[in-house]
């Protein structure tokens, strides 16, 4: 899933690091997330947003996974 | 964090009554295994001496230190806001966790796929393997079926 997690840090000045402690989890969940490995849980998300004052939609997208599910179903 | 401090001085006692249970496990298979103090029933078949013997002390120490490095690690933790929270995200991060329930789910079918092949294998030239190797397939389906059970009512 693609995210503005880079560009989000990118302008506030953040580390990888910096974001993964405030958010409660390690810095390689937070680069997994940016380069679209890993798909965050509701709960992780929901703190990545809180934290930059957006919503979820703001800071994820998902129009991949509505693209994937009706080509699938 | 201090539910989470308390926890870990809690895990500090366990692993250092495990840890002094596993020394004096060490020390008695260690005179087993020398034919010293405390001499085996099986001793006559050789199964205390030799590959046997080290099989067991160096699970034992491996096991050991295991648990001095855990003592070691919550003993950092507790005295260290900082270390305290980063161990607490290593241990409760989502990808992590994530990553240990599908390394377990799948370890557990490969297993599983293993060892009924080498059941079926076995049966053509031993049957004292066939019968151990099917019995750590049933306990193994077992554990599987129970969790799975438990986790199906659970969620």
């Amino acid at each position: 899933m693609k995210t503005r997690i880079p560009e989000l840090r990118k302008k506030h000045r953040l580390s990888q690091e910096e974001l993964a402690l405030a958010v409660g989890v390690t810095r390689q969940t937070i680069t997994s997330l940016e380069r679209g490995k890993y798909t965050a849980s509701l709960v992780l998300a929901y703190k990545i947003a809180k934290y930059f004052g957006l919503t979820i939609e703001d800071v994820f997208d998902f129009g991949e996974v509505e693209v994937s599910f009706n080509e699938r179903v | 964090m201090n539910e989470y401090r308390s926890e870990l001085k809690r895990r500090m006692w366990v692993l250092c009554v495990t840890g002094a249970a596993a020394v004096v496990a060490m020390v008695w298979v260690a005179s087993v295994g020398s034919g010293g103090l405390c001499r085996g029933p099986s001793d006559a078949t050789g199964a205390n001496t030799g590959f046997i013997a080290g099989f067991r002390t160096g699970i034992l120490i491996a096991f050991t230190g295991g648990v001095l490095t855990g003592i070691l690690r919550a003993a950092r933790a507790i005295g260290s806001d900082d270390i305290l929270r980063r161990l607490y995200i290593a241990e409760n991060d989502e990808r992590a966790r994530l990553i240990r329930d599908k390394v377990g789910g799948a370890g557990l079918n490969v297993i599983l796929g293993t060892l009924a092949t080498a059941s079926v294998i076995s049966g053509f030239y031993s049957e004292v393997v066939f019968f151990t190797l099917s019995s750590v397939l049933l306990f193994a389906a077992l554990v599987k079926g129970v969790l799975k059970v438990y986790y199906t009512r659970a969620l």
